[in-house]
Parts: C-alpha cells; sequence; structure tokens
C-alpha cells in the first residue's frame, strides 16, 4: 500500500481534458447504459465508431489507449472460448466429449467480449484525460442530489480525504502489529486455515482498538484547530457546466437512445 | 454529526481498504481470499447502519477515483461499473440492512453472537443479489447462468467469513466497551440525544 501508482493520468490540453469532469463522468454512465443496451452489429459499429471519435478527441497516442486491451488479451480469449464451447444449445455445430461449439454460443462470447473491450476502453479514456483530483470532486457534484436524501456529501467528502492520509500510516501500523505477534507467536504462514482463521483475532483486535484511539486523537486535535464540521468547506476552484458540456452529454444520451431505440 | 465519529467512520475506510490487502493464497484456487468482506462486515457490526453506509461510501469513491484500495490492490472506475462492479455496490444496502438488524440494543455485549451472524449472513445475500444482477446485465448472462459463475463457488468461503467477522466484531465491541472507547464516540453523536 505504501507504492499509490502516480495513475494513468496524462496531462493536456485536448478538448476531452478541457470537458468538465462532471460532463465526462456522466458521459460515461450514459455510454455503459447503451453498451449494455447494445445487441446487434450496427450497434456495436456505432459505439466503436464513437470510441474511435473520443479516442481522436482525447489526443491520446492510440497505442498508449488501447494499452488496457492488449494486457488483457489472454482473458477476453478466456472468456471467448468458455461461451463459444460450453454454451448449451439444440444443434450444435461441432461436438467433442463435453465441448460443444454451438452458433449461440459464439454470438454469446462475441458479445461478452466486445462489451467488455469498449467498457475498458472508455474508462481508460475518462482515467487518461482527468486527474484523480477532478474524478473525486466530480463524483461530489455528483452526489450533491443525494443531500435531499439526508446523505452528507460534504461528511463523505471529508472522510475520504482523512482516509486517504491515514491508509499509509494504518498499514505500517498492521505491519507492525503482524510482527509483534509472529514474536509472541501468533503462526500467519501455517498452511492450515484454521491456524490462518485463529491468526487473525490477535492481528485484527489490536488493529481496531489502535484505530479507534487513534481515531478520538484525530477528532480531539480537529477540534482544537477550530473544526466545527458546520458551514462550506472550499477545495479547488468551482466549476459550472457550459454549452459544450451540455452538448457532450446530449451526445451521449442520444446514442444510447439510438442504442435502444433504433438498432 | 460528532467530530469523533467521523474521524472514526474515516478510519474504519481505511482499515477496509487495508484489510483488502492482506491476501491468503488458496492452494486449489486462482482467487485468493481477501480480508475485503472481513472488514465491511465488521462496519455493519460496530457502526451500525447509517455510519457504515458513509464509510462504504467513501470506501467505493476512494476506489472510483482510483485509488488502489479494492481487494489485492485494484482500483478505478471499471471495478465498479465492470462485471465484477455489483458486489461492490451491494455493500451498500448490505451494510445498512446489517447494521440496522444489529442496532436497537447498545448494551455491551449486545447483540449476541446469533443476531450478528445472522445480520452478517443477511448482508452477504445483499452482495450476492446485487453482484449477479449487474454481472448477468454487463455480460448477458441469463441468472441462473450469473448465479452458477458469480454466486455458487463462492458460499462456503463467503460463509466462514461472515462467521469469523460475528465473532471478530462481537469481540472487538466488548474491549472497545471495556474501554470506555464505544462510549466516548457516541458522546455527542445525535443518537445519544435522542436516547
Amino acid at each position: 500500500m505504501s507504492r499509490i501508482p502516480a495513475g494513468m493520468y496524462i496531462p493536456g490540453k485536448s478538448f476531452l481534458h478541457r470537458l468538465d469532469p462532471l460532463a465526462k463522468l456522466i458521459g460515461l454512465i450514459i455510454l455503459l447504459a447503451a453498451v449494455i443496451a447494445a445487441s446487434s452489429p450496427g450497434g456495436y459499429l456505432l459505439l466503436i465508431l464513437f470510441i474511435g471519435v473520443l479516442l481522436a478527441l482525447s489526443g491520446l497516442p492510440f497505442k498508449l489507449a488501447i494499452a488496457p486491451l492488449r494486457r488483457t488479451y489472454l482473458f477476453f480469449a478466456v472468456i471467448f472460448l468458455m461461451n463459444a464451447l460450453f454454451f448449451a444449445d439444440v444443434d450444435p455445430l461441432w461436438t467433442w466429449w463435453i465441448f460443444s461449439l454451438s452458433r449461440t454460443g459464439l454470438i454469446q462470447g462475441a458479445n461478452v467480449v466486445l462489451r467488455l473491450a469498449i467498457i475498458i476502453v472508455a474508462g481508460h479514456i475518462l482515467i487518461s484525460t482527468t486527474s484523480p483530483m477532478e474524478i473525486t470532486a466530480a463524483f461530489r457534484r455528483l452526489l450533491k442530489p443525494l443531500q435531499y436524501i439526508n446523505i452528507p456529501v460534504d461528511i463523505v467528502a471529508l472522510i475520504v480525504s482523512v482516509a486517504i492520509h491515514f491508509i499509509p500510516v494504518l498499514a505500517e501500523e498492521v505491519e507492525m502489529i503482524r510482527k509483534a505477534q509472529t514474536v509472541r507467536g501468533a503462526r500467519f504462514d501455517s498452511t492450515r486455515l484454521r491456524d490462518r482463521a485463529a491468526s487473525l483475532l490477535p492481528l485484527v483486535i489490536p488493529v481496531f482498538v489502535n484505530a479507534f484511539k487513534r481515531a478520538d486523537e484525530l477528532a480531539l486535535a480537529m477540534e482544537a484547530r477550530g473544526y466545527r464540521g458546520e458551514g462550506r468547506r472550499v477545495s479547488g476552484p468551482e466549476i459550472a457546466f457550459q454549452a459544450r458540456d451540455f452538448g457532450a452529454v446530449l451526445i451521449m444520451a442520444a446514442i444510447c437512445a439510438v442504442q435502444i431505440l433504433v438498432l | 454529526m460528532a467530530v469523533r465519529r467521523l474521524t472514526l467512520i474515516a478510519f474504519f475506510t481505511a482499515l477496509i481498504a487495508i484489510l483488502a490487502q492482506l491476501a491468503v493464497p488458496l492452494p486449489f484456487s486462482p482467487v485468493p481470499v481477501t480480508g475485503q468482506l472481513l472488514g465491511v462486515f465488521l462496519a455493519g457490526t460496530l457502526l451500525g447502519g447509517r455510519d457504515g453506509c458513509l464509510a462504504i461510501l467513501a470506501y467505493l469513491l476512494l476506489g472510483a477515483a482510483g485509488a488502489p484500495v479494492f481487494s489485492l490492490g485494484r482500483g478505478g472506475l471499471m471495478m465498479l461499473f465492470g462485471p465484477t462492479g455489483g458486489y461492490l455496490w451491494g455493500f451498500l444496502p448490505g451494510v445498512y440492512l446489517s447494521g440496522r438488524l444489529q442496532e436497537g440494543n447498545q448494551r455491551p455485549g449486545a447483540p449476541g453472537l446469533l443476531t450478528t451472524a445472522g445480520a452478517t449472513l443477511f448482508f452477504l445475500g445483499c452482495i450476492y443479489l446485487c453482484g449477479a444482477i449487474q454481472l448477468s446485465l454487463v455480460t448477458g448472462y441469463s441468472a441462473s447462468e450469473a448465479i452458477l459463475a458469480g454466486v455458487l463457488p463462492f458460499i462456503p468461503l463467503d460463509a466462514a467469513k461472515a462467521f469469523i467477522a460475528a465473532v471478530l466484531g462481537a469481540r472487538v465491541k466488548k474491549i472497545m466497551h471495556a474501554g470506555g472507547l464505544l462510549q466516548s464516540c457516541a458522546v455527542n453523536s445525535p443518537e445519544a440525544v435522542r436516547d
């Protein structure tokens, strides 16, 4: 946990980079709906073309944009074969032992692989053109309406930032407690599952007790510095939707509608 | 909300993220056992419905924003919207219902192990339901295929984890009460005032 990867964000000034992160996030969610609705070759063609347009707009090098696909092609191959060979169908094209190649199986396999590939590339484009901070802020704005059903969005945002801060600290503590308990005879590396389960007790309990104590201390420190919990906190410049952001969301919605109604 | 309660929830979020990184490789399966479920089960038992929900919500947001907090150091939006995302979304209704079932009685030693274990199994059911629904939506599997591929193989181990979480939760709660830690966190909280 100490080495948090820098993320796949690639700074730039392309159209997609400048688009409001919230618009990108909403766009991605609508795109997912369109992918789930897709079922015909025409539908997939439309989606793939659209992903191509997104790639062009993002200014990312093509090789980089499809990198996640090259890492996972084996996984795709396995999924495709599993679907193609094990799909029970009335008239298989070819059977041998427990395998039966069928038309429906092939179509099902292609469906699953295409959907996953489109989702993965779309998500990768979002992550490459949007910094983690921007994504967090966009989530916060997206969840803002949840305030009306009594979900305290600002508090959740604060919880996230405190948690980010303390993950490395607590991870170190867990490691320390693990070593201390090993010295006292706990068997973390036993091959018996029962021993493993039993060894959790001396690890998890001190970890939780410590975390509860630290939470207390942190609360005291925050109150001593004047944190009262009410009022508006500001983090970075507020961004507002512009015409191009509305346009982007509308185009996504149109594609989704075409997908559901026409194709 | 009391600042103490807030920091406690934040620490719980961090703990879930850390527990998710503890992986025990299994000799017979490529999927290792991780502590992620243990962490979320304990959130329901120790934080209760509403606060458990906040901890999970923060956890999912952290992961969605790309921090490697999900099991085995994974993270990113695709974990939530991909085929297995439902198992993560399921934490939210699960922790709420399980926490609610275990609230009610705040005396030390309550609720009993049986209530906690039952609520945790209920929690697991919520996760499976959401997981199977999203699996079938994203991959186009039928309901029975989704259950066969995404639920049945995991039931024995997950049920074992639920039981371990119930035992651990009861123990930690007892120690917290003995050390006065839970009480101090409950002071100033709206629940305490209402009671």
